[in-house]
């Protein structure tokens, strides 16, 4: 039991950096406006430019598609060496 | 009576073999999950408290233990526990399955220590009942829900 607690305590990183208020920053826009427009909740934004929450491809090409960048120059892989 | 309820639970198994072998089962997968609608979570804490408080009030305990409440109380737990969230976004999808991931577990290990209890005690052969266990996973999938929720939203 103490070694499931363990388990499920490790939080490792995402992996993946963005810079998702840099953008919004750009555009004055608030997490809670973009977060309206893509159809999600402010935590999740709030989540997401933190790095604790990776989205789904679907909401990578929506943020892209607000920022009217390429989805890999909002979001890259973070390197890991 | 006993004969009706046996014929619904073998219909539910039927369905629900059917379901998940039904050929496009795999691509619902990975759609998002089918939840109650939000309403349905004020009707689960009605059922639920229902099923807590009313048996002890009609006297409808059998040797002194609340089985039927406790019944009525899962579907009320159930009902909470699977109704849509006031933003129900992908995010939260992903925190429904990994809390539910996690209260399995907690479920599977609250029988084995009740088990390894009744052994060391002497009871051995006294189970942990189905319903306990349905119950004990729903409990603790609800906290895990919620607190993870409030984290997040606290998190700045």
């Amino acid at each position: 039991m103490f070694i499931y607690l363990i388990f499920i305590s490790q939080n490792p990183g995402s992996g993946v950096k963005n810079s998702l208020k840099i953008e919004r920053a750009i555009k004055n826009l608030t997490q809670e406006d973009l977060a309206k427009m893509i159809g999600v909740s402010r935590q999740t934004i709030n989540s997401i430019e933190t790095g604790r929450y990776v989205p789904s491809t679907v909401l990578a090409l929506k943020i892209s598609g607000i920022f009217e960048k390429p989805v890999n120059e909002i979001f890259w892989l973070e390197d890991l060496d | 009576m006993k004969t009706i309820v046996v014929i619904c639970v073998v219909v539910m198994f039927i369905a629900f073999g059917i379901w998940i072998t039904k050929d496009n089962y795999e691509k619902a997968v990975f759609k998002k999950l089918i939840l109650f609608p939000r309403w349905f979570k004020y009707l689960g804490i009605v059922i639920f408290l229902v099923g807590a408080i009313l048996p002890f009030e009609l006297g409808l305990l059998y040797e002194g233990k609340n089985f039927l409440g406790l019944q009525i109380a899962n579907m009320g737990l159930f009902l909470i526990c699977f109704s849509k969230d006031k933003n129900e976004d992908e995010m939260i999808n992903l925190v429904r399955l990994k809390s539910f991931y996690r209260s399995v577990i907690s479920g599977f290990l609250f029988s084995a220590v009740l088990y390894a209890i009744s052994v060391f005690s002497g009871n051995e052969g006294n189970y942990t009942s189905a319903t306990e266990l349905v119950m004990f996973i729903l409990i603790v999938y609800l906290f895990n829900f919620y607190i993870t929720k409030s984290r997040i939203r606290s998190e700045k």
